[in-house]
This record gives structure tokens, sequence and C-alpha cells, in this order.
């Protein structure tokens, strides 16, 4: 920082993230000072607090708790899934999450939102980590304000992608770093990262990118045939076992109450198969109408009793 | 203090039977006598010295004070005091490298005051001793809690010694980290982000000697003030002692004090510095570093002095006002711009300038920057400071559209600037957008009908918007006030007024976000920066309207991902 002393942290960015970067992510950093913010470090370095997200929104319910409303929905990108959530000490956004909730249940149009966001990792007791975000701010925006944010996600992340790949060689030191003029924003995270991830392969984040430049340049595909488009780039076989697998562990275990999603995602992890590919089979079972979700959160299958 | 030393010896001797008593008290009195080190700091050292094991070493050291103590003000500690927990603010950090036994030791003193936090009454004022080079966590301004630190008496006066087991907790960040005391030179740009001591190597630019009078009136001082310079940059300098060095000597200064006046840094030259004169045959001349210390608008800063620029001065006007000795004065002042941005202009002294046949291009030189609301503005206190060209240095700059492009971070991360565009993402639209009420005698906001200062009041109506502008790596704030408001909305403040009554002043905020929120804008206008962070004071928004396809192939074209 040039010059002027810093006598209270700076507003963090806003990242521009697609949803597979996030969520793949399970390196947590909470600051050793009692303010210090958390940030979530992904696999390409982005040192995450505030974000900046924008897609579909797919899922949104509210539950009510002894200490108010509080909500959560999911907002689909080209990439995967971003989870967000509202809590009850964020009055001044409930009417406003009551008008979207409204509008999402008459279920007329598709919404596509814009929002801005705080990481809200939390991190399980066995140690794996649930990226989501809690919203600060959101409007809904046309299809044109999602290209735009396509395109600008897309320039960040190639940002990353660059500078990833430029770090891999270098020894993991902030003056290594700074002589192969790694920016400041990302050489931290880059370094953290390294300690903590093993084997990145930074090319599903090309095509992830590529995917979103597709789009912004109106290859439009719709969301639906996106879903499709998933299935058929996912391996067939293995995405036909994890769907039999998900089917044959509701009907064991569902006791009435659905099988909490994460409970479905760790399962399947203990079976080597990726959180996406997991989702991606789950909406393909959705999308089937074979199993169903009765309460956010909780999946039953159709034959469960 | 005798008794005291006697019952650490005898601890001693208690891990090192076969140590000679004599020896090991002349070692306590050493501590205590050269570094002013307690014994129950020095033990541990004092034990290592006459070998007993490390291990042991610690154990008796910690054992010897486990009780520790956390206390809230310094009054409640006493000279006996050791483990003590309290959080204070830290105040100066001051490093130093010591020989300790022929060795080399970083370490560093300064002022801690207690009651660190604004409500929690009068502070009061220590010394303090870091002697675990603690130096990352004690930066000036923060707040911190020391952990296992020990109180030292020495002749009536009480201390605190940071040892290298004590831990320092920051609560609040300060200032930059202080650079270590280091005989190695650096940059004179360099020197602009740190704070302590530091040894540069540069040429004499100017030497100013003057007078001042101390404030407690004990008489005048000799002092000398001057300018020095490396191919980096120029800083200035006060000399406390004799300074006779000519102009264009080049010289090594090791030890020099950093003191900032404003976001100006400068170099303290005392008693404790070293100057010797360096010899390079390669360092750039004195008329080289002439013409690189010639700064541009956009690189003054709040309280530089002695700098060169040179402008296209597009206003001038005199105006008249009387002093609080109530003489009538004439000040001259206008508006003048250069290739990278505008800023204001002040003079105590006539000059040639005929308002009538405007621009005018001069050098202005040795002159002084001040800066109001983040404006820098050059401040000419005698004639011969001004010269005018003759030929203009650039092609004329149409000043009623001269906005210099900035990317975002570098303008958050640099001085103020007057007259820039940027551009970013709005990543929120704050609720407080719309109509408020000013306090009429300082233009506070009043909540409740009230002024923090005036009380209750009958304001006056205005209207404002905030938001925040990201590039995804900084940001800042961005304000426009009323007549930029109107502007952008295309209404009267008036409208806006009946609107928020009609529909409410939550419509109102999501009719804005709807239209701004992570949509890429630019922005002109001015901005501020300082240790709130940065603020775009905007006169102007315009919305990217690039179609994202076309984006999208820019976007490719930069990283070589074409399709």
């Amino acid at each position: 920082m040039g010059g002027g002393k810093l006598s209270r942290p700076s507003r963090q960015p806003a990242i521009r993230m697609f949803a597979r970067e996030y969520f793949e992510s399970d390196l947590i950093e909470k600051g050793s000072g009692e303010y210090d913010p958390t940030f979530v470090i992904t696999k390409l370095g982005a040192k995450v607090n505030r974000m900046m997200v924008a897609g579909l929104l797919e899922r949104m319910e509210r539950r009510d708790s002894d200490n108010g409303a509080n909500y959560r929905g999911a907002i689909r990108d080209p990439t995967g899934l971003h989870m967000f959530s509202v809590a009850s000490f964020q009055p001044e956004l409930h009417s406003e999450m009551e008008e979207l909730l409204a509008k999402f249940e008459q279920n007329e149009e598709p919404i596509l939102v814009l929002a801005i966001g705080k990481c809200n990792p939390y991190q399980s007791d066995d140690g794996n980590v649930f990226t989501g975000i809690r919203l600060e701010q959101f409007t809904k925006i046309d299809g044109e304000g999602n290209a735009n944010w396509l395109v600008e996600t897309a320039d960040a992340t190639l940002r990353r992608i660059d500078n990833f790949q430029k770090s891999r060689d270098l020894e993991p030191s902030p003056d290594a770093y700074r002589v192969a003029s790694i920016p400041a924003d990302l050489a931290e995270g880059l370094i953290t990262g390294r300690g903590h991830y093993s084997n990145v392969d930074a090319d599903v984040y090309m095509v992830a990118v590529l995917r979103a430049l597709d789009r912004a340049e109106g290859n439009m595909t719709s969301y639906s045939e996106e879903s499709e488009q998933t299935s058929e780039s996912s391996n067939e076989d293995s995405s036909d076992v994890s769907k039999e697998f998900i089917c044959q562990f509701l009907l064991a275990n569902d006791r009435g109450d659905g099988i909490p999603h994460d409970a479905i995602m760790q399962e399947l992890a203990g079976r080597g198969v990726s959180r996406s590919d997991g989702e991606a089979a789950v909406d393909q079972l959705l999308d089937a109408g074979l199993i169903w979700e009765p309460l956010f959160g909780y999946l039953r299958h159709i034959d469960s009793k | 203090m005798t008794d005291e030393i006697d019952e650490y010896v005898k601890r001693v001797l208690e891990h090192a039977p076969d140590a000679d008593p004599a020896k090991v008290r002349e070692e306590f009195e050493k501590y205590e006598k050269e570094f002013l080190l307690p014994p129950k700091d020095s033990l541990r050292s004092v034990m290592r010295r006459f070998e007993v094991n490390e291990e042991v070493a610690q154990g008796a050291a910690r054992t010897a004070f486990r009780e520790g103590k956390k206390v809230d003000a310094f009054s409640e500690l006493s000279g006996e005091d050791s483990n003590v927990t309290i959080e204070v603010k830290v105040v100066t950090y001051v490093p130093r490298v010591q020989m300790v036994r022929g060795e080399e030791k970083q370490i560093a003193f300064g002022w801690i005051e207690d009651s660190p936090y604004p409500d929690s009454g009068e502070s009061v004022r220590w010394d303090y001793k870091d002697w675990g080079d603690h130096s990352e966590n004690l930066s000036p301004g923060s707040v911190v809690r020391l952990e296992g630190v020990s109180v030292n008496e020495w002749q009536g006066k009480k201390s605190i010694n940071i040892n290298r087991s004590s831990r320092v907790v920051v609560l609040e960040e300060g200032g930059p980290p202080v650079s270590l005391a280091t005989s190695d030179p650096i940059t004179i740009a360099d020197i602009s982000d740190k704070d302590g001591f530091v040894t540069i190597v540069g040429r004499v630019m100017s030497n100013n000697p003057t007078t001042i009078t101390k404030k407690d009136g004990s008489g005048d001082m000799n002092i000398v003030k001057g300018k020095i310079a490396d191919a980096t940059g120029a800083v200035g300098f006060v000399s406390w002692d004799a300074f006779d060095h000519e102009v264009g000597t080049l010289l090594r200064i090791e030890g020099a004090g950093i003191k900032r006046f404003r976001d100006t840094p400068e170099l303290n030259i005392g008693d404790r510095t070293k100057i010797e004169v360096f010899h390079d045959e390669n360092f750039a001349n004195l008329s080289q570093l002439e013409d690189s210390s010639k700064l541009k608008i956009s690189e003054l800063k709040d309280g530089s002095r002695d700098v060169t620029v040179i402008v296209q001065i597009i206003e001038w006007n005199e105006r008249k006002f009387t002093n609080s000795d109530k003489e009538e004065k004439t000040l001259w002042g206008g508006e003048v711009v250069d290739p990278t941005g505008r800023c204001r202009m002040t003079a105590w002294q006539e000059l040639p300038i005929d308002p009538s046949s405007l621009p005018v291009f001069a050098t202005l030189s040795g002159v002084r920057v001040r800066a109001w609301q983040g404006t820098p503005d050059i401040t000419v206190d005698r004639a011969d400071q001004f010269e005018i060209l003759k030929s203009a240095p650039w092609e004329e700059i149409d000043s009623s559209n001269h906005w210099v492009q900035h990317e975002l971070t570098p303008l958050v991360t640099g001085g103020s600037i007057n007259g820039v565009e940027t551009s970013g993402c709005i990543v929120s639209v704050r609720s407080d957008c719309g109509i408020i009420h000013r306090c009429p005698d300082c233009r506070r906001v009043l909540r409740d009908h009230a002024c923090s200062v005036h009380g209750m009041i009958e304001g006056n109506r205005d209207l404002r918007l905030r938001m925040v502008i990201d590039d995804g790596s900084n940001s800042a704030s961005l304000l426009f006030n009323r007549e930029s408001s109107e502007t952008y909305l295309e209404k009267t403040m008036e409208q806006v007024a009946d609107e928020i009554d009609n529909s409410g002043s939550e419509t109102f905020v999501e009719g804005i976000r709807s239209s701004l929120l992570g949509r890429h804008v630019s922005v002109r206008g001015r901005c501020m920066v300082d240790e709130q962070g940065a603020m775009f004071l905007a006169s102007s928004i315009e919305v990217d309207k690039t179609p994202p396809a076309e984006r999208a192939k820019e976007v490719r074209a930069k990283w070589g991902v074409e399709s």
C-alpha cells in the first residue's frame, strides 16, 4: 500500500467466481486477529472472502427458526451450483427474499440473479468442507446481464489460471512470486493453496471458462440442455453407477424424512465419486422424477415409504 | 536490589552447582547495568551462560514465575510483576541493533499506552523494550494484547519488557510494519511505505539552513532543511545537527528516521545518524536527478515540499480576505492541468498571469503541496518560484473534457487525484441512497432529525447516492453528490423526493441496483485516498454497453484462448 497508514482493514474485493472453483475448495483460512475476515482459498489460489456470482435461481426456500426466518437457495452457472443463504440476522434482506421466493414459487419464468455475498464455509466434524455464500446484495438480471457476468468471471478465472500456471515451478516464497510478477492479490492464496492442494488440474477450470465464453458469445444452450450436456461429458457408465447407488442408498436409509443431500455426497465421495459428478447424478435423478426434495436439502426416492 | 540478585544467584546455583556465585552475580549485574534487564528477565540467559541445559533453564524460568497476571491498566502493575497480560496501543516502535555479548541483536524500544480503546478512559504511556523481535506485530498505531511480558523497574521508573517468550496478539492493525534497522541502503522510492530507521544513498539536491523557534519558548534552533534524490525519486530531509554538504554531494546516510508530514515521508537526521561522502561514478548526476525529480500532477502528495512541476493554468482569480489580525490580504488561485491530472494552485504573491489570455504554461519550482478534500493544492509562496514557458510542453489540454484514465487498483493504492476516469463493477448500492437532511451549520447528515454535534435542528434537504466500485482486486467507495445524482437519474431532487414518498426508499434503491449492480461501469471524478480507504467522488457514470459477445472476444484475445 502506498504510504498511507491503514487504520482499519480495507473492504474485501468481490471476486468473480464460478461455482465449480468455489465448491471444489476445502481450505478455510481464519485470521489470528479477533476481527479478521474468513477466507476460502480455491485450488487456483483465489483468496475469497467476498464474491460476485450469478446465474439461474434453481432452488429457494424459507426456513423458520426460533430466531426468525432464514432463506436458502442455489444459483446455477455453467459450471455448477452456488449455495447461498440469508440469515435471520439480516432482516434488511428479508422482504426482498420474500418477493423472490414468491416469484420462484410461481414458477412462471426462469429467474436470473446476480448476487454479492461473503463466503460462509462450514467444516463438519469429519473434516469435510461445505462452501456457501451469505448474501449481501442481489438483483434480478436479464440474459445480457448474465452474459456480462460470464465474461467478467471468465476474465478473472483466466487471470487466476494464468498465474497458477506461472507459479507452479516457483519456489513458494513471496519474494520469488514478486520477482515473477504474480499479482499481490493472488500470491498469498497461491502459496497457501500449494501447501494444501495436490494434483490440481487447471484444465477443468479452463473448460468452464470456455463454456462460459461460448454462452456469452450467443451460443446460448438452455439450462435443461446443460444438465444433459453434463451427463454426456461425464462418463456414462460411472454416472449410471452413481445414480443406481443413490437410489439404493435412499431406499435403504430413508426413515421418512429424506436423506440430507450432504450425506449422499459423502457416501459418494467414499466411493470415489466427485462432488460435481455426484450433484450431476442427483440433478438427473431429480429431472427424471425418480427422486424428489420434500424439504430443501433433503432427498427422497419416490418409492420410499 | 542486592537481595533480589542473591535470590536469583541461588536459583542458578541450584541448577549449576559448580558455578562460581561471584561470577553468576557479576553476570546478573551486567545484564542489569548494560541492558537494563532485571534478573528475572535475564535468568534464562544467565543459566545458559553457566551451561545449565536449555530445557532446565526454560522450565526454571517458567516455573519461577508461573502465576500470570492479567491487568487492564499499567497502574495495577508493580515492579515485581512478570508473566503479565495486558492490552495496549503501540505508539512508537524504534528498532536498534545492539551488541549483546559480542553478538548483533535486533532489539527495539518505544512507547505503549494502556486503555487502548477510545471509550476505556485515560491512557497512561510507558516505555517498553522488545527483546523478542516482535516487529511484525508491533506496528505503531496497532492495538495488541501482550502476553507473558514483565515489568522492569529502574531508578523508580517502570517499563515493560517484551521477551522472546512473550506473545503479541494483534487486535487492531496499525500502520505499515516497521522496517528493521539495517545498514543496507534502500531506494528513496521504498521509503514511502516504511517507518522506522533506514539507510539510503543519494545526492543532495538542496540545502537550506533555517532557524526555528522552539514551541516552549526556550529559544531558537538552527536546522537544515533540504532534499536528497536518487534515480527512484527524491525525499525531503531535516537535519537537527550541522549539515555542511554542498548541493551535488553524494552521501550515504545511515540510520535516518522516517517521519511523516501528512502523506509525505521526510528523513530526520539526528545525532545517531551516520553520514559519509559516497563515491559512485555511475550514480545519476545533478541535472539527471533534477529532471527525474520533476513531478507530475498525479504524483503530488499532501505535505510535499521543494517540488518542481510543469502545469497548464486554465483558470486564475484574485481573492481578498481578512486574516485573524484584521489585515486585508490578497491571494491568487486557480485550476491547473497536465497530462496526468488536474489540481488547484494558490499563490501568495502576484504572478504574471493574465486571466484573459489563458491557458498559460509554467514551471513551478521549489513549491509546496497541500491537499484539501483530497485534491492537491500547489502553493507558490514567492513569485520567483514561477516561470512562464514560452512553448507549450504538450498539446494544449482541453480542460473541459480532460479525464485521465487510471486503473482502479493503482488509483486506490496511490495518492488523491482529481480529473480521473476509472472503471470496475458496481458491487454494492447502499440502502442509504436517496434523500437525506444535512445540518445547516456543519453539513453532517442528520439522524432522526438530530445532528451529532448541533442537536435537534431543521435540516437542509440533499440528495446523494453511495455505492462501491470494485475491479476484483480492490475497491473504492463511490459517491454521487446532488448534482451528479440528478444527472445520472435524469430526475431533479424534488422528483426523487416525490418518488420516495410515493413508493418508498427500498423501491428506489432496488431500481438503482437493478440497473447498476454487477454492471461494468466507468466513472469520472476525483479520488480521495486516506486511512479510511479510497473514496471516489463521481461527477458522471456510464454503464459499459459493449455487447457481451464482443467483450468475450476481447477476453479470448487477451488470454490467448481463441475459439
